[in-house]
């Protein structure tokens, strides 16, 4: 147990300070259970820090883009240096909604009817004009998320046809590419899968929030939102849930953790909204959380997860 | 089934504790303290230019002549040295300020916490800016008060609307605790309060039986024009609030409050409670350089700094910003409050601005209670060089025509309904 492992967090990303939580978490843990540990804020010197300081194993407790989105995940595959959490490829296509859900299709995984319009669609085409046309195809209210960014910063959601626009304006400014989603009612779930060639999943946490949906605040902000485990959901939806999740992990060619994001409508039907490559490790995440009602403590799941990269290193 | 909790002391914490949100524009601004973010995010004082020479000279005395009282424990009302100073600054105002109608608290924040602390039983009712200063704001809320925004326009806060509110409240049976203004080059919306308006709030103070709090930071940060008559040299019975923060440092975390005795007393039992007595280093240190060196010249350097970058902002803004857009001209202070054309909402743009742009500022919805939307920012000129400056607002206002483009395509090209009425 003498690996030398990295803890990346932080970076540019509009996640910043929630990366510098779940990072510190990852870094308290990993030091108790007695790696040799660092932590690293990525910046446009990270390679170098990596060359001067080799190490075993980086761990990226990064969010957002760069962190999340395959960047950091080819440097490293460049570098030669085993880390964290599913690879180039899972976390690519997992970052950008529009692609996971496109494939989500293609494999009969469930997921909300949508559009995607990028900025470019808007300024360059008129796309504006075809907006009665989408409302007349997935019916309202409309979610709009910005395709590649998460800790649902920039969701935003349309009652009307003219609450539309402004919906876009305020997703389009996350991300040049925007999802727009039909809005399914029912009860939201969040459901951890670990692990590569039988994945597992964990016990499915329901969300049970006093707004409309888990947006940022809520999420970080005790006290607003309730939480239960399992998800007051019958014995069998629970298990189509997280069926359904570990087939969404591996279509999308996922290893050692996720966390997929999945809306159950009144008759007990699973719809995936995403798929989380990087999950939060702060103190509010779901994925601890999670693993916790499975009698598994942080800095074990952490552990384990850091046991998956050496166990292919081997 | 269990219910899950995070934080298993949920259910102990009082009522106050979930008043204090974590916010989407507060993780955006964790990005700017980053190096390569332009920042017109903070309030800053530009600390790079001061005479460090003389605070090294300053600290050195001290501890040479009295180390062992710049260690030592005060009194909670502050030192005494410090405190004349304090007196002799407010003798502009009000010659018959003493030494004991003063007391020194840990910036004009702690001040204003004590304020809050003293008035404000949970459900009181309250006055402010709308925007006010997002600090007070802060300070303010964690007693539960319900709070009243009053608009600001470009002559201060519109006491004709506050004396429509002050009506209705007193219909409703609300008693107001207290007006709280910044009547000197306002933080955010950079406006003074005019002389009429001045009189106007404390004759109405008089007769709604409110305490006014004016909040100085800025006033002698103006690079032109005259001073306005202080609401305190009108009337004695008006809580002032002054820092060092603005004038000297406000990493030695000193300001003070002026109230009449009865209150007064209040804020020293508010003061031991806190933290027993600001710190007497910092007190002592600043004594010393107050009564050592030509301060008032350090000031006038500043103000010619902030004056001159003040200018490039503006420049800038009228050379980078998209058309329609607005913005203030201070005659002082820290801040330039911009306003963006067509409603466009600054705070998404701070996400837009800080991806593509590397440019941060706070966004108008931060000085507001309750508000979501809002098109303006705020934008700090005292902190970055001109050179900065200048290319700060250079992106910026490219993102925001951007945004605006996207905006004008988007509600140009889909009038819901329209095309429906013409069949």
């Amino acid at each position: 147990m003498n690996e030398k492992i990295a803890v990346l967090m932080g970076g540019r990303s509009l996640e910043r300070d929630v990366s510098l939580k779940s990072g510190h978490r990852v870094y308290e843990a990993l030091r108790e259970k007695g790696y040799e540990v660092f932590k690293l804020d990525v910046d446009e010197n990270l390679v170098e820090n990596l060359k001067q300081n080799p190490v075993d194993v980086v761990y990226i407790a990064l969010h957002g883009k760069y962190g999340e989105d395959g960047t950091v995940q080819e440097l490293l595959e460049i570098m030669g240096i085993p880390y964290t959490g599913p690879g180039v490829y899972s976390s690519h296509v997992g970052f950008d909604k529009s692609l996971a859900k496109e494939i989500f299709l293609r494999k009969d995984i469930p997921t909300p009817d949508f559009f995607t319009l990028s900025a470019g669609s808007f300024r360059e085409m008129g796309a504006a004009g075809a907006l009665d046309d989408v409302v007349a195809k997935l019916g309202l209210p409309i979610v709009v998320k910005p395709a590649g960014q998460g800790s649902a910063l920039g969701i935003k959601i349309a009652h009307s046809v003219e609450e539309l626009p402004g919906a876009l304006i305020g997703a389009l400014s996350y991300d040049d590419k925007v999802v727009l989603e039909k809005y399914i009612k029912g009860t939201e779930v969040s459901v951890s899968v670990l692990g590569e060639e039988n994945p597992e999943a964990l016990p499915v946490v329901e969300i049970s929030t006093k707004k409309e949906f888990f947006d940022f605040e809520s999420m970080y902000t005790m006290g607003d939102t309730e939480y239960f485990i399992p998800a007051r959901l019958p014995e069998d939806v629970l298990k189509k849930v997280q069926d359904i999740a570990i087939r969404a992990h591996t279509v999308l060619d996922c290893r050692d953790v996720t966390r997929i994001d999945i809306m159950v409508d009144g008759d007990g039907n699973p719809y995936v909204l995403e798929l989380n490559t990087s999950p939060g490790m702060t103190e509010t995440s779901l994925l601890p959380m999670s693993a916790a009602a499975k009698g598994i403590d942080f800095s074990d799941l952490v552990e384990m997860l850091v046991e998956f990269v050496l166990a292919r290193k081997r | 089934m269990t219910e899950f909790r995070f934080d298993q002391w949920l259910e102990l914490y009082a009522t106050r504790v979930n008043k204090m949100r974590s916010s989407e524009v507060r993780e955006m601004l964790a990005v700017a303290a980053r190096p390569d973010v332009i920042s017109f995010g903070g309030g800053m004082p530009d600390t790079r230019v001061f005479p460090m020479n003389q605070i090294v000279e300053a600290t050195q005395r001290v501890m040479l002549r009295e180390g062992h009282a710049a260690l030592q424990y005060g009194s909670s009302e502050g030192h005494v040295g410090l405190r004349r100073h304090i007196a002799a600054i407010m003798g502009e105002i009000d010659t018959g300020i003493g030494v004991d109608d003063i007391i020194i608290t840990d910036g004009a924040q702690q001040a204003l916490e004590f304020i809050a602390k003293i008035f404000i039983s949970r459900g009181d009712t309250i006055i402010v800016e709308a925007p006010s200063y997002v600090g007070a704001l802060q300070a303010f809320m964690s007693y539960e008060p319900e709070v009243v925004g009053i608009p600001v326009d470009d002559c201060g806060m519109r006491t004709d609307i506050l004396a429509v509110e002050l009506e209705r409240l007193r219909r409703e049976g609300r008693q107001p605790k207290f007006v709280y203004v910044t009547p000197n080059f306002h933080n955010p919306a950079g406006v003074t309060l005019t002389g009429a308006r001045r009189r106007h709030i404390l004759e109405l103070s008089e007769e709604y039986g409110f305490v006014v709090v004016e909040d100085d930071p800025y006033g002698k940060i103006r690079f032109r024009g005259e001073d306005e008559i202080a609401m305190r040299s009108l009337d004695e019975r008006v809580i002032y609030v002054g820092t060092f923060s603005k004038i000297f440092s406000p990493g030695m975390r000193l300001g003070w409050v002026v109230a009449p005795r009865a209150i007064l007393e209040k804020l020293i039992f508010a003061k031991q409670a806190a933290n027993l007595c600001s710190s007497s280093f910092s007190q002592h240190v600043t004594d010393e350089y107050l009564s050592s060196f030509d301060w008032q010249k350090n000031i006038d350097d500043l103000v010619d700094l902030y004056r001159e970058r003040c200018a490039t902002m503006i420049g800038a803004l009228e050379e980078f910003f998209p058309e329609g857009a607005t913005w203030t001209k201070p005659d002082g202070g820290l801040f330039i409050w911009a306003t963006l054309p067509e409603g466009l909402d600054s705070g998404e743009l701070l996400a837009e601005s800080i991806r593509e742009a590397k440019v941060a500022y706070v966004p108008g919805r931060a000085f507001y209670v309750g508000v979501q939307k809002n098109s303006s920012l705020r934008l700090n000129f005292s902190y970055c060089p001109s050179e900065t400056i200048e290319e700060g607002i250079k992106r910026l206002g490219a993102v925001a025509k951007q945004q605006l483009a996207l905006y004008r395509s988007l509600f140009k090209g889909y009038s819901p309904g329209k095309d429906k009425n013409k069949k």
